[in-house]
């Protein structure tokens, strides 16, 4: 009790009860009680960043459950149509950040061109023959 | 960061700050924040020589009362210390939950 009668909590009975707390998110107890004061603000921020990117993490991994589950669709029922198959599952990852989805939207469509003038070679190529097939003939 | 006091003394550098740890010390020798300005002949010491358990743990009392007289700036120089030793405690509040913004007018 202090002099006018009020109730005296000393603080390192607060440090106490929270020592717990920071431990269970990383703090050392050395750092806890020696090191820099304000670090508890800042394991509390860094705990926060990780749950969210825990959460980031689970909720893509439901996302690819889904679609695992999608492809499999067709067949996971009673009585699949004939020549039922599964669908083709997702060929690569998704993209995490922007960087990611732009290159992957590069390779896609230098992709598309790469197939487009492979196509327009052969149509070419046939083209010819034809018209040397005609040649020859006339 | 932590607040720190920085001086020289006779030819010594003294960095003076509150851990945890130089909290809990402090309180089990006696001291309360409460009584501080109604009981400044005990509290007074006390928080000033608490100040030195994070970096001079083995500086002789004796010597962390003369040390006292010589300081300059008392009254400024125990608010410094009033506002170290709550910063320990400040840390662990997580005030980041409130929705109530106030000013001083």
């Amino acid at each position: 009790m202090s002099e006018d009668g009020g109730d005296f909590a000393p603080a390192s009975d607060i440090f106490t009860e929270q020592l717990p707390y920071y431990m269970a998110i990383g703090m050392t107890p050395e750092d806890y009680w020696d090191g820099d004061c304000d670090l508890p603000i800042y394991y509390r921020k860094a705990h926060a960043l990780r749950n969210q990117q825990r959460n980031q993490e689970l909720w893509i991994q439901g996302r690819y459950f889904y679609d695992a589950l999608k492809a499999l669709a067709p067949i996971l029922v009673a009585f699949p149509k004939k020549n039922a198959k599964p669908d083709k599952y997702l060929e690569e990852p998704y993209p995490l950040t922007q960087e990611e989805a732009a290159e992957r939207k590069a390779r896609r469509e230098a992709g598309k061109k790469a197939d487009f003038i492979t196509k327009m070679n052969a149509w070419a190529a046939k083209a010819n023959a034809l018209k040397k097939e005609a040649d020859t003939d006339g | 960061m932590a607040k720190t006091i920085r001086f020289s003394y006779n030819g010594k550098d003294y960095t003076l700050e509150y851990t945890r740890r130089a909290v809990r010390v402090v309180n089990e020798r006696g001291f309360r924040p409460d009584e501080l300005r109604n009981n400044t002949i005990v509290m007074v010491p006390l928080l000033f020589s608490g100040a030195f358990f994070a970096h001079h743990r083995n500086v002789p009392e004796k010597e962390i009362n003369e040390i006292w007289e010589q300081m300059q700036n008392k009254e400024d120089l125990l608010t410094a210390l009033g506002e170290m030793y709550s910063q320990p405690t400040e840390a662990l509040m997580d005030d980041s939950q409130g929705n109530v913004s106030w000013s001083v007018q």
